[in-house]
């Protein structure tokens, strides 16, 4: 297994896709940032309504740019561009390629047959994988995190950026961090199965932007038993993660609902793999 | 007698369709196992079951005389099909990879392969820009990075240009007088096959038609007057008694092979129609290797 972890974050240092993620994630922020510093020029009358295709609305109508508007940037703060990046999926998304490209091309009719029937027990030789997944998804994460906040100081001023409450931030991240970890194991896992780039990115992104309706859907049928589905799916409580008054039964049910999808993806990605042919 | 690989009725299935069908195959110690089949015959499909890659649907083998196959296969060293390397990193790094997954502690391991295999110069280039010749050497540098005892290789020559082929089987013959290392060697190219391999093994349709030493073959292959007749047991008679010949067979019912006084091939009809054996065909034979293949396998052209 040492040797197996030793490969694979030598394959990690070697990979240019985490850079090329975290470009277009910094790209993504600083979109979110831009369009924040718009909408408050906007309406500070600053710039003129409609600026480089910017239109800001207020109760369905364009704003009136007469300067009493309360600013945009200090009501989302850096939590609330956190939370789009990671609640909004843009993490994810960026994510569903980076894994897929990690474990297809290995498993695809990569590398993997290296390793296959070389002495190591195919579950192993999945594990190894996996706790590189997971590495991956966290410094990637983290980096994010980093980044948003790095480029908040800026936008913000340092006054806005200190009034930030940041042992929200920290368990904020942290919940994001360990649902982020989780989905990544399903992203190897549809990349496991699936061995093929485009179809395997084609699924986990599929995953990322559907399954939410399907679990909303969900909710409605079993409406009548009190039971709500979208309760015990990580991508919901991804997006449903509040920011700050965290309630011990969301910190629990979210830790609880990551730890069983963590052991379902993980289940399912070995048995596949202990019986599958490698080509 | 050694045997590095016996199998015994493996078999594999893929829906409706068996792949490999019941295959015996037996690879002695120090044998160069030449595996020859048309594309689909289920060369390498047997191959990747022998490696581990993939399950048979029934039948069972042994390894070095053990049915350890996750532990003996440790002292495998396999190419199948295309190498499996990472396009965006270097030979070098390429074959880092490898050595932390073996576990193999020195460092200098990876620099002395690429100079075995003729990958030293490679420097920066990325894998993804190699030749073909370029990434199967790296594949014969990875399948050879563990010291293996058993080194299975499907097509190695294929994409290799006139100079690469003889280097590839250089290395091999190399490799097998040696180190003593076994090969079990598939390849299109039957003329190069011969120049190496001490053992054939004919797969047709999935099903191992024939298992064969190297110098059989060229008995196979020698210049014969071949006869085609009604009684074959009777000219067998005829060809003894009359004519004085002992030096043939009779390779399937009603075929008969003479490999002496070939140039008196009429004598030997005239006797025979004498003798009242009915002579349906008569002609010269002798083949080369990728003729025998040709007939052996049925004639087409894609061995």
């Amino acid at each position: 297994m040492f040797n197996l972890l030793s490969a694979e974050f030598y394959k990690l240092r070697k990979s240019k896709g985490i850079l090329l993620g975290l470009l277009a994630a910094a790209l993504l922020v600083l979109l979110l940032y831009g369009s924040l510093v718009m909408i408050d020029k906007i309406n500070q009358g600053e710039l003129a309504n409609g600026t480089n295709g910017v239109m800001v609305f207020h109760n369905g109508e364009p704003a009136e740019s007469d300067g009493t508007a309360e600013s945009m940037m200090e009501q989302v703060g850096v939590i609330g561009v956190i939370q789009q990046m990671f609640g909004g999926h843009f993490v994810g998304m960026i994510l569903a390629v980076l894994v897929s490209m990690f474990v297809i091309r290995e498993f695809g009719s990569g590398a993997v047959k290296n390793l296959v029937g070389k002495g190591y027990p195919r579950a192993v030789i999945f594990l190894a994988k996996m706790l590189a997944v997971m590495v991956l998804t966290l410094i990637f994460q983290a980096a994010v995190l980093a980044i948003t906040i790095g480029m908040g100081l800026p936008f913000m001023g340092q006054e806005m950026f200190s009034a930030t409450v940041w042992k929200d931030a920290v368990i904020y991240a942290g919940f994001q961090l360990l649902f982020g970890t989780v989905i990544a194991m399903f992203f190897m896992l549809v990349g496991e199965l699936a061995r093929n780039l485009a179809a395997g990115i084609a699924v986990s992104i599929g995953v990322l932007m559907f399954s939410t309706t399907l679990t909303a859907g969900l909710d409605l049928v079993f409406h009548g038993l009190n039971f709500q589905p979208s309760d015990y799916w990580v991508l919901d409580l991804m997006s449903d993660c509040p920011v700050k008054d965290f309630s011990s039964e969301f910190i629990v049910r979210g830790i609880l609902v990551s730890i069983v999808w963590f052991f379902i993806a993980a289940v399912l990605g070995i048995v596949h793999f202990q019986k599958a042919d490698v080509k | 007698m050694e045997y590095v690989l016996n199998t015994d009725g493996i078999t594999k299935i893929y829906g409706n369709h068996t792949v490999v069908d019941h295959v015996d195959m037996h690879v002695r110690k120090g044998d160069i196992y030449g595996f020859i089949g048309k594309n689909g015959a289920g060369k390498t499909t047997f191959m990747r079951i022998v490696s581990g890659l993939a399950s048979p649907a029934s039948g069972t083998m042994e390894l070095f005389g053990s049915r350890e196959l996750e532990k003996q296969r440790q002292r495998l060293g396999t190419l199948i099909e295309q190498p499996g390397l990472y396009g965006t990193m270097t030979a070098k790094e390429n074959m880092e990879v490898v050595r932390r997954s073996y576990g193999i502690t020195n460092s200098h391991a990876v620099n002395e392969m690429l100079e075995f295999v003729g990958l030293s110069q490679a420097g920066k280039k990325k894998v993804k820009n190699f030749s073909l010749g370029m990434k199967q050497r790296l594949g014969i540098a990875i399948a050879l990075f563990r010291n293996p005892d058993f080194l299975i290789l499907d097509e190695p020559i294929n994409g290799l240009d006139p100079e690469g082929i003889k280097e590839m089987r250089d290395l091999l013959l190399k490799l097998n007088q040696e180190k003593q290392i076994t090969i079990l060697i598939s390849s299109h190219i039957l003329g190069e096959l011969s120049k190496i391999a001490t053992r054939y093994g004919i797969i047709k349709e999935g099903v191992l038609i024939e298992e064969f030493q190297a110098g059989e073959l060229k008995s196979r292959c020698r210049r014969c007057v071949k006869l085609v007749v009604d009684d074959a047991e009777l000219a067998a008679a005829v060809l003894e008694d009359k004519c004085h010949i002992v030096n043939f067979d009779v390779p399937k019912a009603g075929v008969l092979r003479v490999f002496d006084r070939i140039e008196d091939s009429w004598e030997i009809n005239r006797d025979l129609i004498q003798e009242g054996v009915r002579v349906k065909e008569s002609y010269l034979a002798g083949q080369d290797l990728e003729g025998y293949f040709m007939d052996l396998l049925g004639g087409e052209s894609n061995v």
